[in-house]
């Protein structure tokens, strides 16, 4: 909101706030010389990046009713929003999400299944399997590197990646 | 465990904190909170039947549309009592949430804290709790200071009542000397074996009171009225069919 | 006006070694196909802020290097695992810094 720093409760006393000296202080509080409050540093986030429902070319997005988004959004210097579909005007009653205007966008992606293996509540479950492949690869720097390579590095683009886990948007192969 | 009720550790534990619910306020728990959420249903059953119940991540209790909401409610004071379980707890109040080691290379790590070291300055009564009454647990001085006992100088918190529960003992924290103290002693145990197993000196000074007995009207209900609502409820179905025995 | 759709490998463009990137708290909705573009880029010394928590969005950029510097109060993996799994490994190593909150 343009200020420098934000009162806020807790941390005074911790080691949280002892690590941490550039991102909270103890100050005075200006109206009560009696009184002292925590004061946590202005965040100035560079990008937001979240995945939604759908999108329009003009970049007005749909996203889950209940999150942070909008707040990720209007926090944020840029924007990238990944949708599962690209529709010609993204309505504003539209009762599947929520509703995000194009002034907070920087840029909208099509990417349908972008958020497996998660899910996407109401869409697709999220594919467990692989998920737990994730965790067992997470063991090792070297188990890590391969899950990389067959994941990230050996597939050119998302559309290969949806090939390589055998899915097909249209399909919606990972069961509702 | 006491006077031939064969309680599990969590039967013990959620009766003594059920204790602590009262009527007419709001007590919450946050998620992976199988004990207090058992304890918030029997104060419930038992004492406090205009209780407001919050147990966060459940089907039926958890009433806020977005996670923090329920922090910003406490922020605004509209909490009475929470509970806390910590890996350690100090003499000082101070409870770690974090990590066994150096902080940046730690032996031991946990997920976070989400939101309870601010839920510790905002909420008025608080209620902790352990499964073990170990010295490894209740340790002269923690490894991480997730939340603090005493804030500095001038920082305004809303806590006012500290207690500990464990299968032993009640802790106090005196407000005025800001030190952890023994409140009681569970029926069947000793003040030497308390003191045996606090990392920290209790400062024992004359006679200690034994905890109020767990009554038969206690255990039966929560085996009863409290056992099936949480399965019928889908309130942690899994842990009252397995850790909260038949009447 | 004008126009924002654009393909996953234009966005990434955006995104800058060392930028502080805000992401959604939880395990589902995770912009999995924009995070594996920046490991493909091969993008560095970025800090992952998660609200509220983070789960497989910050744990996927600590493993792929993207990230070392992460903030959030609880950095879980839902049903999957208490910690998350990177993050465990790489902070009981002592190669990542994890900003505490409450």
């Amino acid at each position: 909101m343009g200020v420098p720093f934000t009162s806020t409760l807790g941390y005074a006393g911790t080691d949280i706030l002892e690590r941490r000296p550039d991102d909270f202080k103890i100050i005075e509080n200006p109206f009560d010389s009696q009184e002292r409050t925590v004061v946590a540093k202005a965040m100035n986030p560079d990008v937001a990046i979240f995945h939604g429902l759908k999108g329009d070319r003009l970049g007005n997005v749909l996203v889950q009713k209940h999150g942070e988004e909008l707040l990720l959004a209007q926090a944020s210097r840029r924007v990238i929003v990944t949708v599962e579909e690209i529709v010609n005007s993204v309505d504003f009653e539209d009762s599947d999400g929520w509703f995000i205007p194009a002034i907070h966008v920087s840029a909208v992606v099509h990417a349908p299944l972008g958020a497996h293996p998660t899910g996407v509540p109401g869409l697709y479950d999220a594919d467990e399997d692989r998920i737990n492949e994730y965790v067992k690869a997470s063991g090792t720097d070297e188990s890590f590197g391969k899950y990389l390579n067959r994941y990230v590095f050996e597939v050119g683009s998302h559309q290969q990646y949806l090939e390589l886990v055998g899915l097909r948007p249209e399909l919606e192969a990972v069961a509702r | 465990m006491t006077t031939g009720f064969d309680l599990t550790i969590e039967e013990h534990l959620a009766i003594l904190m059920s204790r602590e619910v009262n009527d007419w306020e709001t007590s919450a728990c946050g998620a992976l909170s199988f004990i207090p959420a058992t304890a918030m249903l029997l104060g419930r059953e038992m004492r406090a039947p205009n209780a407001e119940i919050i147990i966060l991540g459940s089907r039926d209790y958890s009433p806020f549309v977005t996670g923090k909401d329920f922090h910003f409610h406490a922020q605004r004071g509209q909490l009475d009592l929470f509970f806390i379980s910590a890996i350690e707890i100090d003499q000082h109040g101070n409870f770690n949430l974090h990590v066994i080691g150096d902080r940046d290379e730690p032996d031991v790590l946990m997920p976070g804290q989400y939101g309870t070291g601010m839920l510790y300055y905002a909420v008025p009564r608080i209620v902790m709790f352990r499964t073990e009454h170990t010295r490894r647990s209740f340790v002269d001085q923690v490894n991480y200071v997730s939340g603090a006992g005493t804030s500095p100088d001038g920082v305004s918190r809303r806590t006012r009542e500290v207690k500990v529960i464990t299968p032993m003992a009640k802790l106090n924290f005196n407000q005025e000397s800001r030190i952890m103290e023994l409140g009681s002693v569970h029926e069947g145990f000793s003040v030497d074996q308390v003191v045996e197993n606090t990392g920290f000196n209790l400062g024992i000074q004359g006679e200690i009171d034994t905890t109020p007995q767990i009554t038969e009207e206690e255990v039966h209900t929560l085996r009863t009225v409290v056992k099936s609502h949480m399965i019928d409820s889908e309130t942690y179905p899994n842990e009252a069919a397995n850790l909260i025995r038949e009447p | 006006m004008r126009e924002k759709l654009v393909s996953v490998e234009q966005a990434a463009q955006i995104v800058k070694d060392g930028d502080h990137i805000v992401f959604n708290g939880s395990m589902d909705w995770t912009p999995m196909a924009m995070l594996r573009e920046l490991a493909r880029r091969e993008i560095r010394g970025i800090t992952a802020l998660g609200v509220v928590g983070g789960a497989m969005n910050l744990d996927f950029l600590l493993g792929a290097g993207v990230a070392d510097q992460v903030e959030t109060c609880s950095l879980g993996f839902g049903e999957y695992a208490r910690v998350a799994p990177n993050y465990e490994r790489l902070q009981k190593q002592g190669r990542m810094r994890m900003l505490d909150n409450t």
